[in-house]
């Protein structure tokens, strides 16, 4: 098989008859449940999808850093602050990779972190939940793609800048000094072990280069961080061309304890800088969103032996560590070779300063001396590289469409199989962990032409399910997904399942606006703005008739799910807002704000399916004239007798 | 729930009162008034006349042993529960 494909060139021919697709091996019984959570990156949809595996199938999208007006994240009062950032309220980014929290080296279950790529911001979602929890910008950055990776026990999640851009008080030069003027950071972000609560620890600021991907050290390497970069040239126009240049650019590796003595040791400045920090919070229902004004910076000119660079082929993209922590893969995007280095080599390099010179000041690691050895002849355009607990690796290709098996110590090449087409990152479960689960590696593909019906110029996003239990990787499902797929991790089932929350307490619902039972159920004016206290239980509102709101009115509903069933949630919307539905969870409280502009009386209903009379689930809200002499009523239940003889004086004149 | 579980006094506890009046109000009124108006639910009216104490107890708390079990909350499926 090795020998026939290579023979079929860059794109492999026949596509359908090289998928011996064994999707019985994908089929999970009703009743039964999937082995593995997989969660995925949205890419340019801003959020986090989680699907099963080995079944492919979709479970939820996870609203981070896009607007969902589904599940009325960042339209309700109460999510909006998520989205706030030093540059207001940002409705949209960019989700490329995940992190998975890690205790002793191995998935715990407990936390995914997601980064923003555009406004630069890392996101940690609730594994109990599905839930966005909190959302930390990250100042002096720009295009924050080499994020988030994970240390052994969780201390860092990192954050590097894929744009170097200029710092300090004069960010208003020309663009050709980028040279003089541009420099790149990488943040590590602290991150609480009780709560999970972010803190960016310090920045390091670097030489103006392009960092892209990242991993922590593992076992002996604990401690270290290892960031590929292009753009060593520091081009500014034409990347393609001008951040091509050279043979090789770098992966830098940085002594993160080190480091930590370094701000210890009151090495570190302070910058001062503006940068949102958003929190929700699960008793209140409700985010709160702060600006930080400052963070502190270690400069490798005060801080030697901190970091260093280490030659690697051609633009890398990935720089993936080996279970053993021993082993630091590097994938070079338009190199020939994959080439692997080696922890203790590294070390022993550092110890006899067996370096290349500098670049910008910063020790370059002589390249031959680093080198466990190059995989020759693996395809073309490695990018990612992960691996499972037997000592193979399972490396990407975009150029020539195939995941590669070889062997991390002899890096003899072992199998290869074709992806559809072009994968970008691929995924082992466990496969960036001390001890990876293994038995499948899932293909993210950027291009999908003739596997899924035709849809129109955009097809489906696509990923590939494939066996590694055997000595050959076998196809077994080609499922799409939600755009874009780039990074993803598995996780056993077993991790999260038990811990997943079914129910919010009502008794534990803090929000300041809940109605804790019909009893407290009200319509309140304050000025002009008029609050709807209004409880929903299957299969009504209370109250679901209200009278006496004006147009010029703001009609906040702080809607309060009394159920305390699982599944069970209600949905709200009126007519005419311009806003999204809310979806409120059991025992769960939020709120939508109105601003009627017509004078009328509006519908509003539950929209998501509660129960055998959701379609009774309804309401009408009245808005008179600015003026109207209407007394602010409200009830559900009642018809007032007295309403047609209440008409004749009522209606405005 | 069993028969030796419950207590009853005359008069009756006042602390219980007031936490099982506020329990009543966060978690079962908007389905059950205490008149005789049907919701979701029955009405609770005269109920303590046509039940018993632990029939009632059970009723609320462990409902789905109740429809298992006992002919009489059997009955009240499809009826409103009454």
């Amino acid at each position: 098989m090795a020998g026939f494909w290579s023979l079929q060139g860059c794109k492999p021919k026949g596509a359908g008859s090289a998928a011996g697709g064994d999707a019985s091996k994908t089929f999970i019984a009703p009743g039964k449940y999937d082995e593995f959570y997989n969660f995925v990156s949205g890419g340019f949809s801003g959020q986090m999808s989680v699907y099963g595996i080995p079944s492919g199938r979709l479970f939820r999208v996870i609203p981070v850093f896009s607007v969902d007006p589904e599940k009325g994240y960042g339209y309700s009062e109460e999510t909006k602050a998520m989205l706030n950032t030093s540059h207001g309220f940002v409705p949209w980014d960019d989700l490329h990779h995940i992190a998975l929290t890690l205790t002793n080296g191995e998935h715990d279950g407990r936390w995914a972190f997601g980064n923003a790529n555009n406004t630069p911001r890392i996101a940690r979602i609730d594994l109990k939940t599905f839930k966005t929890a909190e959302i930390i910008e990250i100042p002096n950055s720009a295009g924050n793609h080499s994020s988030p990776f994970i240390t052994e026990n969780s201390e860092y999640v990192v954050a590097g800048t894929r744009f170097s851009i200029p710092m300090g008080e004069n960010q208003d030069v020309p663009i050709n000094t980028y040279k003089e003027n541009f420099k790149g950071t990488v943040s590590f972000i602290s991150v609480d072990k009780t709560t999970g609560g972010m803190k960016i620890a310090f920045q390091i600021q670097t030489p103006g280069v392009n960092y892209d991907l990242a991993r922590a050290g593992k076992g002996k390497s604990h401690g270290w961080m290892f960031f590929s970069c292009y753009n060593s040239e520091r081009a500014n126009t034409l990347l393609e061309v001008n951040a091509s240049q050279k043979d090789k650019d770098f992966i830098m590796c940085v002594n993160w304890k080190k480091a930590e003595e370094y701000v210890k040791a009151g090495k570190a400045v302070k910058k001062s800088v503006k940068y949102a920090h958003n929190v929700y919070d699960d008793s209140k229902h409700m985010a709160t969103s702060t600006i930080e004004n400052e963070v502190l910076m270690l400069d490798p000119k005060d801080c030697p032996d901190m970091i260093y660079y280490m030659p690697c082929p051609k633009s890398p993209h990935g720089c993936d560590t080996d279970p053993t922590g021993e082993y630091i893969v590097g994938s070079g995007k338009l190199a020939a070779v994959i080439p692997v280095f080696s922890f203790t080599k590294i070390q022993q390099a550092i110890a006899a300063k067996n370096f290349d010179g500098d670049y910008e000041g910063i020790p370059v690691l002589k390249y031959e001396a680093v080198l466990h050895g190059e995989v020759q002849k693996p395809g073309l355009g490695p990018l990612h590289t992960e691996f499972d607990a037997n000592g193979n690796a399972y490396t990407s290709f975009f150029v020539s469409s195939e995941i590669v098996k070889w062997n991390v110590k002899d890096l003899k090449v072992l199998d290869r199989v074709p992806t559809y087409y072009s994968i970008g990152h691929l995924s082992v479960p466990g496969g960036p962990t001390k001890k990876p689960h293994g038995k499948y590696v899932i293909a993210y593909n950027k291009i999908t032409k003739d596997r899924y019906l035709p849809t129109g110029p955009e097809l489906a996003q696509s990923a590939q399910l494939y066996s590694i239990d055997g000595d050959k990787m076998k196809l077994l499902l080609d499922f799409p997904t939600i755009g874009e797929p780039h990074y993803a991790e598995s996780i056993p089932a077993s991790l999260i399942m038990k811990n997943s929350t079914k129910i919010y307490k009502i008794e534990e619902n803090k929000n300041p606006y809940a109605a804790l039972g019909d009893k407290f159920a009200r319509v309140e004016r304050k000025g002009n703005e008029i609050h709807v206290y209004m409880t929903s239980i299957r299969s009504h509102f209370t109250p679901d008739n209200i009278e006496g709101v004006k147009l010029g009115d703001i009609v906040y509903f702080h809607v309060t799910n009394l159920e305390q069933d699982w599944d069970v949630p209600h949905g709200f919307a009126v007519k005419g807002a311009n806003n999204a539905e809310l979806l409120i969870m059991p025992g769960e409280t939020q709120t939508l704000a109105w601003k009627p502009e017509r004078v009328g009386v509006y519908p509003m209903y539950c929209t998501d399916f509660c129960s055998a009379l959701h379609q009774e689930m309804q309401g009408y809200i009245r808005v008179s004239p600015a003026g109207s002499s209407v007394p602010l009523t409200f009830s559900t239940g009642k018809t007032e007798p007295a309403a047609t003889e209440k008409k004749a004086t009522e209606q405005p004149k | 729930m069993k028969e030796a579980d419950i207590s009853l006094t005359t008069p009756l506890d006042q602390a219980k009162v007031t936490t099982g009046k506020a329990t009543y109000e966060l978690k079962c009124q908007s389905c059950h008034r205490l008149t005789a108006e049907k919701l979701v639910g029955p009405g609770w009216l005269d109920v303590t006349k046509r039940r018993e104490p632990l029939w009632i107890m059970n009723m609320i708390t462990n409902v789905d042993m109740m429809l298992e079990k006992d002919p009489e909350a059997q009955k009240t499926t499809g009826t409103m529960y009454g």
